[in-house]
């Protein structure tokens, strides 16, 4: 399921977020600015959310530990013009599958960083996403963390690699807008 | 030197020759939240520490700190040096993470199953 998807239109976005809302059940949605403090007031929503849902603990975790890295990795990767970014979070349910879609505008530079480390999870097997985990965090210099992409592996990880990643051109824009739908059952 | 916990922070509690840290740990930065708790852990000067992990969730930044503050304890010849790594009895992902340290940084880790860790 990891793969790009042609250029979708603003219209065409619209329409697939309706989509989305129309198909599954929607358990959080949010579509504004994104900084750190407002991070935490969707990290604590979601978890109440989590908490009223009849649903096994280890896999609450799982959704709740993509989301913190997803935002973790908005902060990372968010857009250097300015600074709190728009950004998209939502969860939706369809029978026994979650979808978390994150979003949020990148750089080109960013863009590229965020495809080599995708790239270099693609088609990995549960089992060699966390040698790659383990190696990365062996490896990673505590002072430069940041480059160490930890958080995308353990997304990884949590969905057993069954994401979708856009990158949809955003209007007057250098930047492009990075959605990130990851399938959690 | 004891911090409170917060929603994103855990508590940091040093008592008799122990290092406590209870609650998840997701702080903005993650870097300057473990600075101070490294800080004192360089003067510890007895042969005898243990470090009492009882934490439900911790970011992937955060896990590197961790890596970080057992780096440190590990290169001051500490002779009884001890982690008990606390886990929820289903958590096994965070059992693992705590494998995971314990085998980058050599740090002796015992594992302690618990009923329950997590508020969800």
């Amino acid at each position: 399921m990891n793969k790009p998807i042609e250029i979708l239109n603003r219209r065409q976005l619209s329409l697939s977020f309706f989509e989305k809302m129309r198909d599954n059940e929607m358990i959080f949605s949010y579509f504004g600015v994104l900084n750190f403090d407002i991070s935490q007031f969707i990290i604590t929503n979601l978890k109440t959310s989590l908490s009223e849902i009849d649903l096994e603990n280890r896999f609450k975790r799982k959704i709740y530990s993509s989301l913190v890295e997803g935002l973790e990795n908005i902060f990372r990767h968010g857009s250097e013009t300015q600074n709190s970014s728009n950004g998209i979070v939502m969860l939706t349910r369809q029978s026994d599958t979650f979808c978390l879609t994150l979003g949020n505008s990148v750089t080109r530079a960013k863009e590229l960083k965020l495809i080599d480390g995708i790239d270099e999870m693609k088609d990995e097997s549960l089992e060699s996403l966390k040698l790659l985990y383990k190696k990365k965090l062996g490896e990673a210099d505590e002072a430069i963390a940041l480059s160490a992409n930890l958080g995308l592996i353990q997304i990884a990880i949590n969905c057993e690699n069954s994401y979708e990643f856009h990158f949809l051109p955003l209007n007057n824009s250098m930047e492009k807008l990075f959605l990130f739908d990851i399938f959690l059952k | 030197m004891n911090i409170e916990a917060t929603e994103n922070t855990p508590a940091i509690i040093f008592e008799d020759n122990t290092l406590t840290i209870r609650g998840e740990i997701r702080p903005e930065n993650p870097r300057s939240f473990f600075d101070p708790i490294l800080v004192k852990l360089s003067t510890i000067s007895s042969d005898r520490f243990t470090i009492n992990c009882e934490i439900p969730f911790m970011s992937s930044s955060s896990i590197l700190q961790l890596k970080r503050l057992f780096l440190t304890l590990m290169k001051q010849q500490i002779e009884n040096l001890e982690v008990f790594w606390n886990y929820e009895e289903d958590d096994l992902e965070s059992k693992e993470i705590g494998g995971y340290l314990r085998e980058i940084t050599d740090i002796p880790m015992k594992f302690v199953s618990q009923k329950s860790m997590h508020n969800f």
